[in-house]
């Protein structure tokens, strides 16, 4: 028998971007573990297709715009009036350019948008869970995923690059913040992974993934299901000594 | 439920005491087949009394890891004794800690024998059954002193630090059949520690460095090595996981 089974029972997790490929694997496996879950996406009907496989009493839709306060107000409520508060967050979200250029011919619109959706939301996310999670006086835990282009440069990538390396600058410093309350916080640097993202590399022509993967360790995909089994793990007890960690899931792609 | 290692044959560095006797305890606790060593023959010896009981299989081998012929004859008989190795953990290792003044060869040599060539050397004779192994993992213990600098820890950090880098490029060398990862412990209460947690100022004062204010404990790191040893971590390679409080600088 396992001693690690379970890990999560009677805690209550929010995790954003939940109807997508890495969102939806965590919710399945945080549920699995023992965790009400709060599933956090902008799009409502394929949020609410994604959970009709859950019985009712363990997971909640917020159809929520996690890049305004009013969101996130809402996010914490519904993990409170039905379950009783907040244990885990998971800040998942997150959107690529929509169109790959250089940063002196990209958009301004682009920036805004895009710091709203990656950056601003954690930002927001840490604000307002970290502050119920003291006043619950429990401790907790909180992922935030970055990326590996946080930690290194690609051009014409630019301002996805930038908005997850300032994930890392705010997860690492809430990390500080956290430890006195028992709240721990780390961040993962995903590599590429096979997820309907719009816009990733998936969609290449398949000599290009073969050259892209050339030299890398595992020289593959990663899948929902890998990224999501890190994360529980940062989210678990079997991580407590761990914060302030930032890690990449990237099959040996960094050197 | 099944143990999360069960039937996995699993090789243990350090194994008598500190980070790697927690290590062993929980692999053996999730069903794992083990071959531990260590310099103190007797401690390992106990230690697979205590494990192997019933079905578990534990064997004992003393062993210097800086001593490339004892590794290589000890590593054949652990192979032997397991059927093969689908893991190593890399555990055993020293500090001296010296200002750089003070750093005499002897203590250098000896760092970088025990912490540095010693995985190497391990890693060396267990490759074959690793490469046989479906799937294999190594996971090597190196330090936040490999990560940050400290004074007094020019020698053991150096030695950690090569340590990740070694890992880091084994990764590159060995996928995607066998991952490999490194651990960088924080301040954890083992005996090679004692200086300074048995002193209540030293203590505070590593305490109040950490996010978490504490120190870590042997099996913090034990469940880190789980994490890497499992297929929970299926797409991690040539990783660092800090395992450290919130204490490194970054």
């Amino acid at each position: 028998m396992s001693v690690i089974h379970k890990k999560f029972e009677a805690k209550t997790a929010i995790i954003t971007g939940a109807a997508g490929g890495v969102g939806a694997a965590l919710v399945r496996r945080l549920i699995d573990e023992g965790a009400n879950v709060v599933a956090v996406d902008i799009r409502a009907d394929v949020l609410a297709e994604s959970l009709t496989a859950y019985p009712a009493e363990r997971v909640a839709a917020a159809a929520a715009d996690i890049s305004t306060e009013a969101g996130w107000e809402l996010c914490v409520r519904i993990a409170v009036e039905q379950f009783g508060g907040v244990h885990l967050l998971v800040n998942n979200a997150a959107v690529l350019e929509k169109q790959r250029c250089p940063i002196y011919q990209m958009p301004v619109e682009e920036f805004d948008r895009m710091f709203a959706i990656n950056t601003k939301s954690v930002f927001l996310g840490l604000r307002a869970v970290m502050a119920q999670m003291i006043e619950q006086g429990l401790g907790g835990s909180i992922v935030n995923v970055a990326s590996m282009a946080a930690m290194r440069a690609r051009a014409t990538a630019g301002l996805y690059g930038a908005s997850k390396r300032a994930v890392v600058g705010l997860s690492n410093s809430a990390a500080l913040e956290g430890g006195q309350f028992d709240i721990r916080v780390n961040c993962i640097c995903p590599g590429p992974i096979d997820t309907p993202m719009p816009g990733t590399i998936k969609n290449a022509d398949p000599a290009v993934i073969a050259q892209r993967f050339a030299g890398r360790a595992l020289q593959r995909f990663g899948t929902p299901e890998e990224i999501s089994n890190f994360i529980v793990y940062l989210l678990s007890d079997e991580a407590s000594f761990q914060t302030g960690g930032v890690y990449t899931i990237d099959g040996g792609a960094i050197v | 439920m099944a143990g999360k290692l069960e039937g996995r044959r699993i090789l243990v560095t350090g194994a008598a005491s500190g980070m790697g006797l927690a290590i062993a305890k929980l692999f053996a606790q999730e069903g794992a087949m083990l071959a531990m060593l260590d310099r103190n023959g007797g401690g390992v010896q106990a230690l697979a009394s205590e494990l192997g009981v019933g079905e578990r299989s534990a064997h004992a081998f003393a062993c210097d890891v800086s001593d490339r012929a004892s590794v290589n004859a000890v590593v054949a008989k652990a192979g032997e004794a397991l059927g093969g190795i689908d893991g190593v953990i890399n555990a055993a290792g020293i500090l001296i800690g010296k200002q750089f003044d003070d750093l005499d060869p002897e203590s250098w040599d000896k760092m970088l024998a025990v912490n540095l060539t010693g995985p190497y050397n391990i890693v060396r004779a267990a490759l074959p059954m690793l490469r046989a192994a479906a799937r294999a993992t190594i996971v090597n213990i190196a330090s936040v002193g490999g990560q940050m600098p400290m004074a007094g820890m020019a020698g053991y950090g150096a030695s950690k630090a090569g340590l990740a880098m070694f890992t880091k490029c084994l990764a590159f060398d060995l996928g995607p059949n066998i991952r490999a990862n490194t651990i960088c412990p924080g301040v954890i209460k083992t005996e090679m520690t004692r200086y300074l947690w048995e002193n209540p100022e030293h203590a505070a004062r590593a305490e109040d460095r950490v996010a978490l204010r504490r120190l870590g404990l042997p099996e913090d790191v034990a469940r880190a090595a789980l994490f890497f040893s499992t297929e929970d971590s299926s797409f991690t390679t040539g990783t660092e996981l800090p395992v450290d409080g919130g204490f490194s600088w970054r």
